[in-house]
């Protein structure tokens, strides 16, 4: 048995950004992009120039090694490199520069969602995702009831994937990554959806495959679930391996550099040239100080500034708060009028042990009361979107004490019991 | 513990023959997507699998009819037009459903690739399979309207004999001509969908620039050699009509066109290989 099972050396990945071009009032970056597929495709090597073209390193120089029954969380603000890094590993993707080996079967659950193929039976979709790890079929006829078990879905191991029960697709495509007996397991925010019992599943499951000697990476942004399951962790920000250590000291120095706001992106003002915009927009904690997550308990407020700069517009923020698709709710600031241009601050406040352990999004748009477009909506000047985290840091002050440290539901508000005995 | 592979990721592209070998590897993997891309056109719709049948049979249906009653065309002696057209279209035909397909496998995939791994030239390849189940129809719709005419007539209309066996290089032919197409096709329909309208409208008027509904003497001497050196499906399709119901066939203009095909073939291939890895992308 080789001491490493995975490794990773010095591996970039750089993605062309393509500047879009109207094309008969249409903004298409296609001309761009096929330009230089057909280019690259033309040369004899890929080599990648750090010339002046437009480029994003979603990965840069990223080396590490993974041995044998270690389980590794890769963590991360969004956008971080965390999914390209294993697309890479998957080989979904291919580097710009560096080398990756990897001595062993290789299975992957990428991208969750609609089941892999869902035209075809519980069982047709364990033998393709066993032939795409290369397990040759009689071993994945072997496995095939452990599968069915762990997922939950023997009795529906000859019906259609589409026909089976919402959530099912998951279930069955985490089953047979551990079922298998693949030798490297990827995993990409596995743990975010489901419910708790499958979640326990999920983890419990985790640990045995680890025990049992097969390696797994795996990306979560649930902090609670890292620490439970993981014996080693990498961060990874903008590209760069920021620290690889123990579960306890990456994920500590992870949330405090959250809590700090020094992980924040660059502020960038909007720069339309209109009569008012939003400049900036900020996650503040309680003391007013920009934060990049929230604790659950702690109020935090979203604040904006915006520059108001002819007397008779007044302005408006609406902040909207979504989590994934669902729009949460809208909190619209007071009006902002002034004689001389002015850049107001507004902030509303979200109190504490109202949000839930999630991931949201603020949306900030500034209009300017009375003006409609063509359709009567109102008119958006500027809009800027902000990205938080709230998080728990210490899981008895959950509202929720079950096992998971982590609640369903959009918010999870503070409510008060009543509870007496009925006569 | 069973033996395990090594895989090795790196920068630059793998060599043609390890591409090629990793086609080999996954080779169980076409019947997958062949079913995935046969299934997905039925998904969704209300006459389902039908279409299979409706879509190459209503052209011959409408061309036979306008060919026959409205303006009829004149063919060699003792073959009636159905089965002089039916011997020519079923090769066209995989050329022309290969270019409806083909520019759509690669979105109609793109969930599946973005999840796993596999080389990507199976998808194309997976993508003739709704073309050979129409290939197949085809074949059917002519054994019928042949034995419609024998019944009718008193003779067979086709060439019983060894002639036959040039039906083989003939589909084998199309299907090469139609990958050369489709692969760069396919690629390029990533970053624009109007390639697959485009395509299609192509073939359409490509079919008349092809002896496909009438026969190939209906083109002046002096500019056939233009339609075969142009036009790889012209030789193919005469090959196809020469082995089931004989005629003349000009052996040099079908090695120019075969010589066509395999060099634009290759090419097509190696473009596809090397556009394999930056695919991912583009997903």
């Amino acid at each position: 048995m080789t001491p490493t099972r995975v490794s990773v050396r010095n591996v970039s990945k750089v993605f062309a950004r393509h500047k879009a071009t109207r094309v008969r009032g249409i903004a298409t970056d296609g001309w761009p992009a096929l330009r230089d597929l057909v280019h690259k495709t033309m040369r004899r090597t890929r080599e990648h120039s750090r010339d002046g073209r437009d480029q994003l390193w979603a990965l840069d120089h990223v080396s590490f090694d993974v041995a044998p029954g270690e389980i590794v969380g890769i963590i991360g603000r969004n956008g971080a490199g965390k999914s390209t890094l294993l697309k890479i590993l998957a080989r979904v993707l291919s580097p710009t520069a560096g080398c990756v080996t990897i001595h062993g079967r290789v299975v992957s659950m990428l991208e969750l969602g609609i089941g892999f193929a869902p035209d075809l039976t519980v069982r047709q979709n364990i033998q393709i995702q066993g032939r795409l790890a290369g397990i040759p079929g009689k071993r994945v006829l072997a496995s095939e009831e452990r599968i069915l078990e762990l997922a939950g879905m023997s009795a529906f191991r000859d019906s259609p994937l589409r026909l089976c029960p919402s959530g099912s697709a998951v279930q069955l495509g985490f089953a047979t990554m551990m079922g298998l007996g693949a030798e490297v397991v990827l995993a990409d925010e596995v743990l975010a959806v489901g419910d708790a019992a499958f979640r326990k599943m999920c983890e419990e499951q985790v640990e045995a495959v680890g025990a049992s000697g097969v390696s797994v990476l795996f990306v979560s942004h649930d902090m609670a679930a890292i620490r439970r399951i993981c014996s080693r962790v990498i961060w990874i920000d903008r590209g760069r391996v920021v620290q690889i250590g123990s579960t306890d000291e990456v994920v500590e120095a992870y949330t405090t550099e959250l809590l700090a706001g020094r992980l924040l992106a660059p502020l960038t003002g909007d720069a339309l040239a209109a009569s008012c915009r939003l400049l900036a927009a900020r996650l503040l904690d309680e003391n007013h100080a920009p934060v990049g997550a929230l604790t659950i308990t702690s109020p935090g407020y979203l604040d904006c500034l915006v520059r108001v700069s002819r007397p008779d517009v007044t302005a408006l923020v609406d902040v909207e708060l979504w989590l994934d698709e669902h729009h949460l709710f809208t909190a619209t600031s007071p009006p902002m009028q002034a004689a001389q241009p002015t850049t107001f601050r507004t902030a509303v406040h979200i109190p504490g042990d109202f949000l839930n352990e999630q991931q949201y999004q603020a949306r900030f748009r500034v209009r300017a009361l009375g003006y409609h477009d063509a359709e009567g909506a109102p008119t958006i000047t500027s809009e800027e979107r902000l990205d938080f985290r709230v998080i728990n840091v210490q899981r008895e002050q959950s509202v929720w004490n079950e096992w998971t440290g982590t609640s369903k539901g959009f918010i999870s508000p503070r409510l008060t019991w009543r509870l007496s005995r009925a006569q | 513990m069973s033996s395990q592979p090594t895989i090795v990721i790196e920068a630059r592209a793998d060599t043609i023959g390890a591409r090629l070998r990793s086609l080999w590897q996954y080779r169980a993997f076409l019947g997958f997507l062949s079913k995935e891309i046969v299934m997905r056109r039925a998904r969704g719709t209300l006459l389902g699998f039908w279409w299979v049948l409706l879509r190459p049979l209503m052209p011959v249906v409408t061309l036979i009819f306008t060919f026959t009653s409205v303006k009829p065309v004149e063919t060699s002696a003792g073959v009636p037009y159905s089965v002089f057209f039916l011997s020519g279209y079923i090769t066209w035909r995989i050329f022309q459903s290969a270019l409806n397909f083909l520019p759509r496998t690669m979105t109609w995939t793109q969930s599946i690739m973005r999840r796993a791994y596999f080389p990507r030239l199976l998808v194309p390849f997976a993508g003739l399979a709704p073309t050979l189940i129409e290939f197949v129809l085809l074949l059917v719709a002519l054994a019928v309207v042949v034995a419609s005419a024998w019944w009718h007539d008193g003779h067979l209309p086709l060439r019983v004999g060894w002639q036959m066996l040039g039906l083989v290089p003939a589909v084998i032919g199309a299907l090469m001509f139609s990958l050369t197409v489709g692969m760069p096709t396919a690629v390029v329909a990533l970053f624009f969908r109007d390639v697959r309208y485009a395509i299609r409208s192509f073939a359409g008027v490509f079919m008349f620039l092809t002896p496909v509904v009438y026969p190939v003497t209906f083109v002046p001497d002096q500019y056939r050699w233009a339609m075969y050196a142009f036009n790889p499906m012209a030789a193919i399709v005469e090959l196809s009509r020469w082995a089931l119901i004989g005629g003349q066939l000009n052996a040099g203009y079908l090695a120019l066109s075969f010589a066509t095909n395999i060099v634009l073939f290759v090419a097509s291939v190696t473009f596809f290989l090397r556009a394999e890895t930056l695919l991912g992308d583009q997903l």
